[in-house]
């Protein structure tokens, strides 16, 4: 099941929101909560997924001896952490990369969760690593740790919520109108994101990389429209997560930010997945380091960690020491030059950067990365543009319109800026930006609900 | 800037200032109303709650109306059924099914792509199916991109020959190789009591090179099964309608479908030649 499932949109959410309002206490929210989640992840294959879940309580052991020995023997509180990080990776491997096991006896049909499993490992790690590091008492309930685990609210392209910040809310949480409302609200944005934009981008992406027909532009547009899919994609999960916590009363913390292109490539790597960045850097001791050098050193290999965290492939290694290594070149040499350039310059650096880099996600091969590179300067291309990228796009001109303005951070503000101003004049003027909100809001919600039945019909 | 800070401070000690506690919150919320703030966001926490609840009760109290062809006794919960997951895949493939209004969903989705951009057209097909269930990805995961070089995805030519039929359009056969028995001579074995009997109903003339893309032509054959009472009447029932589908055909055992396998090989017609890759 995921966030975009029919039978989860309107069959399980709106059970779990509806029980969840019935009692006030948190103890029963928590319940519900878990009743739920457990039915969201193990839709699929329930005896596998029942397998994860038991992890949890290996985890809530884990984290209770190393909490009561991290003072007095810090060395096998050290070998305790350190087991549970390599259950967690192996449970990510098997359960979120089981292609690696193919033909074997550890082989599964399909992948099974296949972003959610990585948050789900590495959340349940960071427990532990934070009861180790002394930032958490160990939790003694463990059900208040299984809410933390197991709630689908933090699953799918989540933030990875540290459990520091998750434990006031899960022991007492209020869910009041406004809270419902801005759940509601941002739920109903990432659902559009997710369905509406991200199908847009999928379908220029399928055409303008298409080997049968390689044209320059198509090589452009294609590149360009694979990073607007997952942009959206994950974006948009990322945004319905943050609106069924709020829906269920909790606030998590943003995980993709905005790209300002004041903070250069470094910046559009953080922003791109801040909280899982951020543990990764933490992990690696990258935020208190204060030399350069090492510091540098630690961005690469923060950099091939987190590809491998998205895949365990060669080329997302390979893309991911890349990218740490020209965020530590840009931070070692480049970071004051580049300050000084204009604004317009900086989003091309930014563009062509990325397209050279995260390109490699795309093939599996030098080959067809070379390709597709020659393809950029017109090099084993017949055409400049082929018939189908070309209504790929017209076909869909104005969602492109929509998605520009989304990404675009200048005419995203200028656009925000203009309805606040308009809504500060008058109350009259308030009320009609609301309203025009208020309808966009809807018809997001019914185009969304007509497309994704549409699909399924 | 001293004296009149001291007189601002003056001021603000001698109004009643709510501690902040409930009651400051409420004085808040007070304010967001007067100011009708509170009003929009209440009016959109309804609109939105409205929607919700009305398209989740649709899509679970309305049925698409549609004839399933489901048997209610295949819907069984057990525990195994719990945990090889077929209890979840029935689920949901029930209630995908029973959404309602399919044939109108999909011409509203039509009608609302005009509005995405320019060039999109609404077809006018005869919609007639039910919600077909758990296909909701509309983004199949291009593992395979073509810019790669990959063996296994060059297209094969696949040189078909046709399959020779008579005037009737029956696949003309050849004369059945004798059946050896297992003492070694060419003996008559006795037949099953029912007999298989291949029709051809498409007949294609020339030969023809298809790649994997496209299927090579198949020549749909159907097997007839016939009681073989008498030799006239198992001619007569060659003239049965033929099935499309292939799959329909009559559930032979082991051996019979072996029978039928041979049937379906005639020694003068040319088998499919496979040849290499193309390129």
């Amino acid at each position: 099941m995921t966030y975009t499932d029919l039978i989860f949109l309107f069959g399980l959410f709106p059970l779990s929101a509806v029980l969840s309002l019935l009692d006030r206490s948190s103890e029963y929210k928590n319940m519900i909560l878990i009743i739920t989640s457990l039915v969201f992840f193990s839709w699929g294959r329930p005896f596998a997924v029942c397998l994860i879940f038991l992890s949890l309580f290996i985890d809530w052991a884990i984290g209770m001896a190393v909490g009561s020995m991290r003072k007095s023997n810090k060395l096998a509180a050290f070998v305790l952490t350190a087991l549970d990080g390599g259950m967690n990776l192996g449970l990510m491997l098997l359960f979120g990369h089981n292609y690696l096991f193919d033909g074997t006896k550890l082989g599964l049909d399909a992948v099974m969760l296949p972003v959610g499993m990585g948050y789900y490992a590495l959340r349940s790690f960071s427990y532990v690593y934070d009861v180790f590091r002394g930032k958490i008492r160990a939790e003694k309930n463990v059900f208040c740790l299984m809410t933390y685990s197991v709630s689908f609210h933090l699953m799918c392209a989540g933030p990875v919520v540290r459990y520091g910040d998750m434990e006031g809310q899960i022991r007492s949480r209020v869910v009041n109108t406004d809270k419902l409302n801005a759940g509601l609200n941002k739920m109903i944005w990432g659902l559009g994101k997710a369905v509406l934009l991200s199908d847009v981008f999928f379908q220029i992406r399928t055409a303008g990389l298409n080997g049968n027909e390689i044209t320059t532009l198509g090589c452009w547009l294609g590149m360009l429209a694979f990073f607007a899919q997952y942009y959206f994609m994950f974006t948009g999960l990322c945004d319905m997560s943050r609106g069924l916590s709020l829906v269920g009363g909790f606030v998590l913390p943003i995980n993709y930010r905005n790209i300002d292109p004041d903070e250069l490539f470094t910046g559009l790597v953080k922003s791109y997945n801040t909280t899982v960045v951020g543990f990764f850097s933490e992990l690696l001791g990258l935020p208190a380091n204060k030399a350069k050098v090492r510091g540098a050193v630690c961005a690469v290999i923060c950099g091939g960690l987190v590809g491998l965290w998205y895949q365990v492939k060669l080329n997302y290694l390979i893309v991911g020491l890349t990218a740490g290594l020209l965020v530590a070149i840009e931070q070692l040499f480049l970071k004051d030059k580049l300050a000084k350039l204009p604004a317009v310059v900086k989003y091309v650096y930014l563009v062509l950067l990325s397209l050279l880099v995260f390109g490699g996600l795309e093939f599996k091969s030098l080959y067809g990365y070379g390709k597709w590179l020659a393809g950029l300067v017109g090099i084993g291309t017949k055409y400049t543009l082929s018939v189908a990228v070309r209504d790929a796009v017209l076909n869909n001109i104005v969602l492109i319109a929509i998605s520009f303005c989304i990404i675009c951070l200048p005419v995203c503000k200028a656009i925000t800026v203009g309805a606040d101003k308009l809504s500060a004049k008058d109350r009259r003027y308030y009320g009609i930006v609301r309203a025009a909100k208020t309808l966009g809001t809807a018809a997001v919600f019914v185009i969304c609900v007509i497309t994704l039945a549409a699909r399924a019909a | 800037m001293n004296s009149s800070f001291e007189k601002l401070k003056a001021e603000a000690d001698r109004m009643v200032l709510p501690e902040e506690c409930e009651e400051n919150d409420r004085a808040v919320t007070f304010l967001a109303l007067e100011m009708g703030v509170g009003h929009y966001d209440n009016l959109n926490l309804l609109i939105m709650s409205v929607l919700f609840i009305f398209v989740s009760v649709a899509f679970l109290a309305v049925s698409s109306g549609k004839i399933s062809g489901r048997n209610e006794d295949d819907f069984t919960v057990s525990k195994e059924a719990f945990f090889s997951g077929e209890l979840t895949a029935e689920l949901e493939e029930r209630y995908m099914s029973d959404l309602p209004i399919p044939e109108q969903m999909k011409a509203a989705e039509e009608r609302i792509s005009l509005l995405y951009g320019f060039g999109n057209t609404v077809t006018t097909r005869k919609n007639t199916g039910n919600y077909s269930g758990g296909n909701t990805n509309s983004q199949p995961d291009t593992d395979n991109n073509a810019f790669e070089r990959d063996d296994s995805t060059k297209e094969k030519a696949v040189t078909t020959k046709a399959v020779v039929t008579d005037k009737d359009g029956n696949t003309v056969t050849a004369e059945k190789e004798a059946e050896t028995a297992p003492g070694g001579g060419t003996t008559a074995v006795s037949r099953p009591s029912s007999t298989y009997s291949t029709m051809s109903t498409r007949y294609e003339p020339d030969e023809t090179t298809t790649t994997n893309n496209e299927p090579p032509f198949v020549t749909t054959t159907t097997t007839v099964v016939t009681k073989r009472t008498d030799p006239t009447d198992s001619q007569a029932s060659e003239t049965e309608p033929t099935d499309s589908r292939a799959s329909e055909t009559e559930p032979t055992d082991s051996r019979a479908s072996e029978t039928e396998q041979s049937d379906t090989k005639p020694s003068d017609t040319d088998p499919p030649v496979t040849e290499g890759p193309a390129e």
